[in-house]
């Protein structure tokens, strides 16, 4: 079976950076899932950004740009999905990224194959939403607040010129289709259906704390956040991930507001491992220390959930034993 | 009920618990083996109490590491140990006869406490014996209605250890964030 060629790509990197990086591509850009080429030209589906706020316009010219920051090390350490590579540069966090790149490239692919019998050349019915405004309540995209860390597997579209009536096929290039490429909203309860296969993993070694939560009961988005540290789009790509590989048990908003409401006895519905999440209120004093910031956790509004990562909560004596165990 | 600072690991003879609580323990540990005359195990010495050790995080405070015997003739004990804990690493050793079935085994005899405690398996010697696969366990595990971390390890290694108590702490506070949600 042919496997896709993709092309990465760098901007405002040392000479030093971009030849451990190309290093790297020749140990792990050839895998049984794609093949990675460094791009000589002014189009790539991977963008290694040394600095800047956003892809140089030449850039315009890749319909489905992923961009990935390079920094130095030192901060924390990048969540699972994060999209930022930290010096000294490592292969296994490259590889980690590329893995990650591809699954993105992958989904989107399949999905405007799946789109595509809509984009016959025959002008749409209805306008199609390329850039509708959000709606005023609600929070603007990742991708609008900070430059660039959407969510994973969504490319930076590249721009149109204007958000006009148009024939679709000459307005709205397919890859630009906003409902072939949406995402689901995640205002539910997600919780792990299973353990996810090796080939799921492969490259994602980090995102096994991740699925450590979900494997211990249904979870909203901001509790995924606060537990982690992550940041919104950052949880979100995960469960999309999940989701798309069959992962993921979804409650929808509605239950899940139920459960909440109902506490445990609730969350016990959702099956044997959610069970396994009550515990008896004398439970507590192992786990007080709970210090989510105000505003943030599930009952927050929209627009005061964490868009970007935020320190994890302590939990007493088990966050005095991840640090004596140096996990961080 | 009430939580205890303790971590519990398990699993049949042979799959490394003594190993990955020395990898731990920030003191000697003390152990319980003796002198192994079960032909069945390709081991000289063997646990017939408990292995215990300890991570003394500072000020007086502790988190003591158990060590079940593997043999079954000791499941009594392993509930014992169990009652409590933080939660319970569950070893096995990939080159065994038949790993699924010590796996199953544990699962089995301990249905009624995993139920509700935090759970991760680790699966030793996988680079030398390739099956099962970590797929196969987790089809196992999703048989008998768990969702548990399953992950490659080396007990030798104190990091693949911590990483598997990494994961039965990312459980611990999904539950205490669920928890202080039901009583928020």
């Amino acid at each position: 079976m042919d496997k896709p060629n993709y092309q990465v790509s760098s901007i405002d990197l040392s000479e030093a950076d971009e030849r451990a990086l190309k290093v790297f591509l020749r140990f792990v850009g050839n895998t049984e899932a794609a093949r990675w080429e460094w791009s000589t030209r002014d189009a790539c589906d991977l963008l290694l950004m040394g600095g800047g706020a956003r892809p140089p316009g030449h850039f315009e010219n890749s319909p489905r740009l992923v961009v990935a920051r390079i920094e130095d090390g030192g901060g924390a350490e990048p969540a699972a999905f994060e999209r930022v590579l930290r010096r000294p540069l490592q292969m296994d966090d490259f590889s980690d990224l590329l893995r990650r790149v591809e699954l993105g490239l992958k989904e989107d692919a399949v999905k405007i194959e799946e789109a595509a019998p809509e984009y016959s050349g025959e002008p749409a019915e209805e306008t199609a939403p390329i850039l509708s405004p959000a709606p005023a309540e609600e929070p603007a995209p990742a991708s609008a607040q900070a430059p660039i860390p959407a969510p994973l597997p969504a490319p930076i579209p590249a721009p149109v010129p204007a958000p006009v009536a148009a024939p679709a096929a000459a307005a709205a290039p397919v890859i630009q289709s906003p409902p072939a490429l949406q995402r689901p909203e995640r205002t539910g309860r997600y919780r792990l259906a299973r353990w996810p296969k090796a080939e799921f993993l492969r490259g994602r070694a980090r995102a096994t704390r991740f699925l450590s939560f979900l494997a211990s009961g249904p979870l909203t988005v901001e509790q995924l956040c606060t537990l982690s540290g992550a940041d919104r789009p950052t949880c979100t790509a995960l469960l999309d991930a999940l989701d798309s590989a069959g992962y993921l048990e979804t409650r929808p908003a509605q239950a899940a507001a139920a459960a909440q409401a109902a506490g445990m006895a609730s969350v016990a519905a959702m099956g044997p491992a959610s069970t396994r999440a009550t515990s008896s209120a004398q439970d507590a004093p192992l786990a007080r220390s709970v210090n989510v910031r105000p505003g943030t956790g599930s009952n927050a509004p929209a627009s005061r959930r964490p868009a970007v990562a935020v320190a994890p909560p302590d939990f007493g004596i088990f966050g005095r034993l991840r640090r004596h165990l140096g996990l961080g | 009920m009430s939580i205890e600072p303790k971590i519990v690991f398990t699993g049949p003879p042979g799959a490394g618990k003594t190993t990955a609580i020395s990898a731990l323990s920030d003191v000697a540990p003390v152990s319980t083996d003796v002198a192994n005359h079960d032909a069945g195990l390709a081991k000289l010495r063997t646990t017939v109490g408990l292995d215990f050790g300890c991570v003394q995080l500072g000020g007086g405070e502790t988190v003591r590491l158990y060590g079940t015997p593997g043999q079954s003739r000791f499941d009594f004990m392993w509930k014992i140990l169990l009652r409590n804990a933080i939660g319970v690493v569950l070893l096995a050793d990939n080159s065994a006869p038949d790993p699924l079935a010590d796996v199953e085994q544990f699962l089995v005899a301990l249905s009624e406490p995993l139920r509700g405690l935090p759970c991760v398996v680790g699966i030793g010697r996988m680079e030398s014996s390739t099956s099962p696969s970590l797929d196969d366990y987790a089809a196992l595990l999703e048989r008998h209605g768990h969702v548990y971390p399953l992950l490659p390890v080396d007990v030798r290694q104190r990091a693949d250890v911590s990483m598997l108590v990494e994961m039965l702490l990312a459980q611990a506070e999904a539950r205490a964030t669920l928890e202080g949600e039901h009583h928020g």
